[in-house]
């Protein structure tokens, strides 16, 4: 048996603020699938089949020039195992839904390879406007997931905007399950509250704390518990540890 | 993501290149894959058999959604690792730096066993971001030295998840051989 990866190289390349690999950017589009292909073909020719490595092509909910477009820079079908978009509500503009932030670039990657599976590579919505908005549109976002045929939904649960001074609104706070610091007196969004303790001893995984504290978002938690979605049983509390996860499921056939 | 500029810290250092093949063996060391076998099975032959019952539901009433049916019905649940203030980003990528958001082996090993705790339900995928994929070279920034890439991935595999990594450097020393090495 062996370790699985997804492999996502040169992801939001349609955006133009990586400017490594986005032809909006710097670079071409002629440049781009050549480096894709070079890259899988040195993987592959040390054995590192899409048993191992599914590759995920992923790319931003909108483009920012022609050039970066995935009708354009689509490195192949035999080159890709995974499609992938990137989508957030930032609640700055016109209320919007999954369906407003992921159904255009769906559509387009679905004439562009209808043979892959999609996934929502990273998702997410901003807390600094109120916990009902995050909430509704998570409550939105799970039956989007389940109603189109969405393979993958992988929540960015990452808060930016810490180091800005005291009393400046934050943005970008996309966590929905975020560890408490309150000695920082940061601010912690959701509306759960929860203490997280250590329930099994795991052979080689040495837990940090006994007991921690984080806040949640109730809609999260409850669109998680969907039959629809596959998760894994955790290491803490599967007997024996570890998930199951078939080459079917891990290319998303 | 774009990530924001109040996090940006810059390394000047230029690209790194090294011959370890460790990265590469990694895939072949899953240590916590020997139990998920028969388990599959077991979840394959339902999902197996499930589809037969639905099919052959659908054919005696004679509902209209076969296509529906051949539809696998689930999605893969994952997450992105963070919400504190160890994570950074590294560099610019177009110079030949590293670029890293670094969810530190802690920090996974803090954050998901609580949130299949919370939710009852772990994450089956966990993303990082971006490391140089030479892990004989120090990581820069961050206290993370050297290069923790397979800590972390040994990490999300112990915690019964896959990792997705999301990588990317200059095209230009990709497609020149510069990287092939690193690669």
């Amino acid at each position: 048996m062996t370790g699985r990866i997804y492999f996502r190289p040169f992801w939001e390349s349609n955006g133009n603020w990586y400017t490594g690999w986005s032809p909006c950017s710097s670079g071409t589009t002629t440049s781009f699938v050549a480096a894709w292909r070079r890259v899988h073909d040195i993987f592959t020719s040390v054995g590192l089949d899409n048993s191992h490595v599914a590759w995920v092509y992923s790319v931003n909910w909108n483009s920012s020039c022609s050039a970066g477009d995935p009708v354009n820079t689509y490195p192949g079908s035999n080159y890709v195992d995974w499609l992938g978009i990137d989508g957030y509500n930032t609640f700055t503009g016109p209320s919007s839904t999954p369906t407003d932030v992921f159904g255009p670039m769906v559509s387009k990657l679905s004439t562009v390879d209808p043979t892959k599976p999609i996934g929502l590579d990273e998702a997410g919505a901003d807390s600094v406007f109120g916990t009902q908005d995050k909430n509704q549109y998570i409550n939105e976002y799970f039956p989007y997931v389940a109603n189109n045929n969405i393979r993958m939904a992988v929540w960015f649960n990452e808060n930016f905007g810490y180091s800005v001074p005291p009393g400046t609104t934050q943005t970008n706070q996309w966590a929905i399950f975020e560890q408490e610091y309150p000695q920082d007196a940061l601010p912690s969004y959701g509306d759960q509250s929860f203490q997280y303790t250590v329930t099994a001893s795991v052979p080689n995984v040495a837990h940090v704390s006994a007991h921690t504290y984080w806040r949640g978002f109730s809609a999260y938690q409850a669109g998680v518990q969907s039959s629809s979605l596959v998760g894994s049983c955790g290491a803490d509390s599967c007997s024996p540890p570890g998930h199951i996860q078939s080459t079917q499921q891990f290319l998303g056939q | 993501m774009r990530f924001g500029i109040t996090r940006l810290m810059l390394n000047q250092a230029g690209p790194t290149l090294g011959t370890s093949g460790r990265f590469k063996q990694s895939f072949l060391s899953c240590p916590r894959c020997q139990n998920r076998r028969g388990r599959s099975r077991m979840r394959a032959h339902a999902g197996a058999a499930s589809l037969t019952m639905l099919l052959l539901v659908a054919l005696l009433t004679g509902a209209p959604s076969l296509a529906r049916a051949t539809t696998a019905p689930y999605a893969l649940l994952g997450m992105c690792p963070g919400n504190d203030s160890e994570s950074a980003v590294l560099g610019d990528p177009s110079a030949g730096a590293i670029q890293q958001v670094a969810p530190s082996p802690a920090m996974i090993l803090t954050e998901l066993p609580a949130f299949t705790q919370w939710a009852g339900k772990g994450n089956l995928i966990v993303n990082t971001y971006d490391y140089n994929l030479d892990t004989t070279v120090p990581s820069p920034g961050d206290g993370e030295a050297p290069n923790t890439l397979l800590a972390d991935l040994n990490a999300i595999w112990a915690e019964g998840a896959v990792p997705m990594l999301s990588w990317g450097r200059g095209v230009d020393l990709i497609n020149s051989g510069q990287l092939d090495s690193e690669i």
